[in-house]
């Protein structure tokens, strides 16, 4: 394994073990503070032991995934000297503000974990609020860094290669931040949710019928992560559509390479899986479906969209990969979308007989439906990894889209492969310690959840 | 003042922030060990009780750190992540290891008394070795060793950090990193009188640790590092700081000898803080001594320009919302039930 694979393949791994946190990190919260504000306004008891549950879980993700990220702002400079030392003094501005925002998050989460009995419950449900905002930002800010680094924007390269110029503020100005922000944004919660959904599902179909606290619990649980599923699921859609569009515009070998598209063509078909063969530029077996891929990509079933063949092949990315991690991400959506469908026609049914108010509790009802939610449960997360690598390893063989290559980005250190594989051991003991925590904080058994029983409408608060 | 010093000042803080937050964390991991047998299950309680809420979020100084130092000098960043390659590796292990032996052992799962021991073992291990590798970066960065030509390393990996002088600035960051945690301790155990004797014994016996390690250092210093050593032994600069560093010291000492346990947590910070000033006074300017100054870390001011609002404004915000949190934590509950 040659040293700059081992770095490759570090940065991958840290990446793809924090990107899982980093999206708890962004969604969770707002997860949380729904809970908590059912709970304020039904007073039901379920409501209020869901927002702790879900506020310990999300403490806990959060812990570890501040961990990762010091790995990995550690890792930046250990593996790429030569990329942080050019792009510095641009990205540094994105990185401090989420510095800013991550510090906020943890703030707030403080607050709001210690706080239940000590501020005023106005106060409280405000520093809830905090922690989505802030939270939510750290992110944005994070993918405004690899925007960066697909679009790059804010400096004139001189001569010698030197950055000059500069202007940090134009790196919010990156034609592909606001698509990146919105599509990782909406995954955030679209994945977080359909996990939660699932988690909750397999626990209640796990309960017994006569445990209705439990019951409860778990219910009121599937409808504010349905309902957050519902609405950031066909939205999440409409922003892959815009980030498609994006990409044929700005980053038009990339989404060549997604399609594995080779040659140029009019009425281009949207190809799913296949065989891809670089030797022989083509792809083999694949499921066509003619004319959607212009259409996506311009609004025109009949417009022209560029092939690889239209590019130097030293400039191509592993076109294999970057294929078949598009179909996986676009098959998970598609697998969650007909999740969330499936349950949004049960609510449908049953809320024409019974009112509006059972629309989101409905599909709870339905084992099949539970089932079918326990099987999708981590079609999101795989769907945020496949998305990744289709826009990092799409990027490739740059670093920084046109500017700086990653050959020429790796640090000259050599003997990496021990780094690699003390980072695999490092993140494999993290992995041990999440799920310990899980268990011994969230998961342990379902405790004091017979007053949850008793609970009318409209009781404590 | 230009922006790139007031940067470096701010670097400054955050280090010396980390230092009084995380670095006395470490050296917790290191005291609970140091404690008669008899005592060592409560020692243990005490730090993880300190530690507890805020393991990990005492690490964002850090990241703060190297964030400033990427965005306002990234050509020292760059020559720093080569040159100090290993160290900072280590370093990065250390504290993910001594991070999860701890979540380990407070949560774990086999609470047995052979499992407990040993995560508690690789607790106290990669407590100290992280201070003693950051130690040798820092004692790198001032070895002058570092040989840097058009912009790339060309000095040995090994060169600067790898030495007696290296080692002696490890143990002595070390040595200030345990005395903080016990200093600390003393307050922490007020309602366990026993405790609060060996943690005030402790802290008594690491001020003279760190004091002669200081001098091992400037010996050391000396025969490994002779631009920095001629630069700590003139006088006008360094000497004032010595001088106040040694005082704040003293006070420490006697205000443990005397019981005043928030009078040493005060002169004990002071302390630490003034052996930062005496530092970077020596350093007079090099980021990395003799290959990187504070004019040529390639700097952009037009970055700084982008930047210093953004930590003006983030600091308003972030100042009293940590107040908040303390008062949070520290005020009673309210009256009324969870409603």
């Amino acid at each position: 394994m040659s040293d700059l694979f081992a770095a490759r393949t570090q940065m991958a791994l840290s990446l793809g073990f924090h990107i899982l946190f980093a999206v708890v990190g962004m969604a969770m919260p707002a997860l949380m503070v729904a809970a908590e504000l059912m709970w304020r306004r039904t007073g039901r008891r379920a409501y209020c032991e869901l927002a702790k549950r879900w506020a310990k879980g999300t403490a806990i993700l959060f812990a570890v995934g501040a961990v990762s990220g010091t790995v990995l702002s550690f890792e930046l400079g250990l593996l790429w000297p030569t990329f942080m030392e050019k792009s510095g003094p641009l990205i540094g501005l994105p990185f401090s503000l989420e510095g800013y925002a991550f510090f906020l998050e943890s703030i707030f989460l403080g607050v709001y974990l210690y706080g239940w009995d000590k501020v005023r419950p106005s106060v409280h449900l405000a520093a809830g609020v905090g922690v989505a905002i802030s939270g939510l930002l750290s992110g944005i800010f994070v993918v405004g860094v690899n925007a960066w680094m697909n679009t790059p924007t804010g400096f004139v390269l001189d001569d010698t290669g030197a950055f000059t110029q500069i202007d940090p503020w134009q790196v919010f100005a990156a034609p592909a931040f606001f698509t990146e922000a919105l599509h990782m944004a909406l995954a955030a919660y679209a994945s977080v949710a359909v996990m939660v959904l699932g988690i909750h599902a397999y626990r209640l179909l796990g309960t017994p019928d006569d445990d209705h606290g439990t019951r409860r619990f778990h219910v009121a649980a599937i409808r504010i992560s349905f309902g957050f599923a519902l609405v950031s699921i066909p939205l999440q859609m409409l922003s892959g559509d815009l980030a498609a569009k994006h990409l044929a515009k700005h980053q038009p070998l990339k989404l060549a390479a997604a399609e594995a598209l080779f040659d140029t063509q009019k009425q281009a078909p949207l190809s799913v899986f296949g065989v891809v063969d670089e030797d022989k530029r083509e792809l083999r077996y694949a499921l066509e479906i003619p004319g959607a891929l212009s259409f996506l990509s311009f609004s025109d079933f009949n417009a022209e969209v560029k092939g690889l063949n239209d590019f130097d092949d030293k400039d191509w990315p592993p076109v294999a990969v970057t294929h078949v991690a598009f179909d996986v991400m676009v098959g998970c959506g598609m697998g969650m979308a007909a999740l969330v469908g499936l349950g949004a026609l049960l609510g449908v049914l049953r809320a024409r007989r019974e009112g509006w108010e059972t629309f989101l509790a409905a599909a709870a009802d339905d084992k099949r439906w539970l089932k079918l939610a326990v099987l999708c449960s981590p079609l999101g997360f795989i769907a945020v990894e496949a998305g990744w690598t289709v826009t990092e390893v799409g990027r490739q063989p740059w670093i920084i889209s046109g500017v700086m290559r990653t050959t020429d980005a790796v640090t000259p250190v050599t003997g990496l492969q021990m780094t690699l594989l003390g980072h695999a051991a490092v993140f494999l003991v993290l992995g041990v310690v999440v799920v310990s925590l899980l268990r011994a904080h969230v998961f342990k058994a379902d405790v004091d959840l017979a007053d949850v029983v008793t609970d009318g409408e409209g009781g404590a608060a | 003042m230009t922006g790139a010093e007031a940067v470096y000042g701010l670097m400054g803080l955050g280090l010396f922030a980390w230092l009084m937050t995380g670095g006395a964390d470490l050296g917790g991991g290191v005291v609970e060990r140091w404690v008669p047998p008899a005592l060592q299950t409560r020692a243990r309680a005490a730090v993880e009780k300190a530690l507890a809420p805020i393991w990990e979020a005492n690490h964002v100084w850090l990241i703060f750190v190297v964030v400033l130092l990427f965005t306002a000098f990234p050509k020292a960043f760059a020559v720093v992540s080569v040159a100090f390659h290993w160290p900072l590796l280590l370093a990065l292990l250390g504290l993910v290891a001594r991070g999860a032996a701890f979540t380990f052992r407070a949560y774990g799962l086999d609470p047995s008394a052979t499992t407990q021991e040993r995560y508690s073992r690789v607790f106290t291990l990669a407590s100290a070795g992280v201070p003693v590798v950051l130690g040798m970066v820092l004692a790198g960065s001032a070895s002058g060793a570092v040989v840097v030509e058009n912009g790339r390393v060309t000095s040995s990996l090994s060169a600067g950090w790898a030495t007696s002088f290296g080692l002696s600035v490890g143990a002595f960051t070390l040595s200030l990193c345990a005395l903080l945690a016990a200093v600390y301790l003393t307050l922490a155990t007020q309602d366990d009188d026993e405790l609060v004797e060996v943690f005030r014994r402790r802290g008594l016996q690491l001020e003279a640790i760190a004091g002669a390690l200081a001098a091992v250092t400037v010996w050391r210093a000396s025969a490994d590092a002779s631009a920095f050593f001629e630069r700590l032994s003139s006088t006008t600069l360094t000497a004032p700081w010595q001088a106040v560093t040694a005082l704040s010291a003293l006070a420490c000492v006697v205000s443990l000898y005397k019981r005043k346990y928030s009078w040493a947590r005060v002169a004990v910070g002071a302390q630490v803080l003034f052996v930062f000033v005496g530092f970077a006074a020596a350093m007079r300017g090099d980021l990395l001594l003799g290959a990187v100054s504070l004019t040529q870390a390639g700097t952009q001011q037009a970055t700084l320009d982008a930047v210093a609002p953004g930590l003006v404004v983030g600091t308003l915000v972030l100042a009293p919302a940590l107040v908040w949190l303390y008062r949070t934590f520290r005020a009673p509950a309210r009256p009324t039930s969870d409603g």
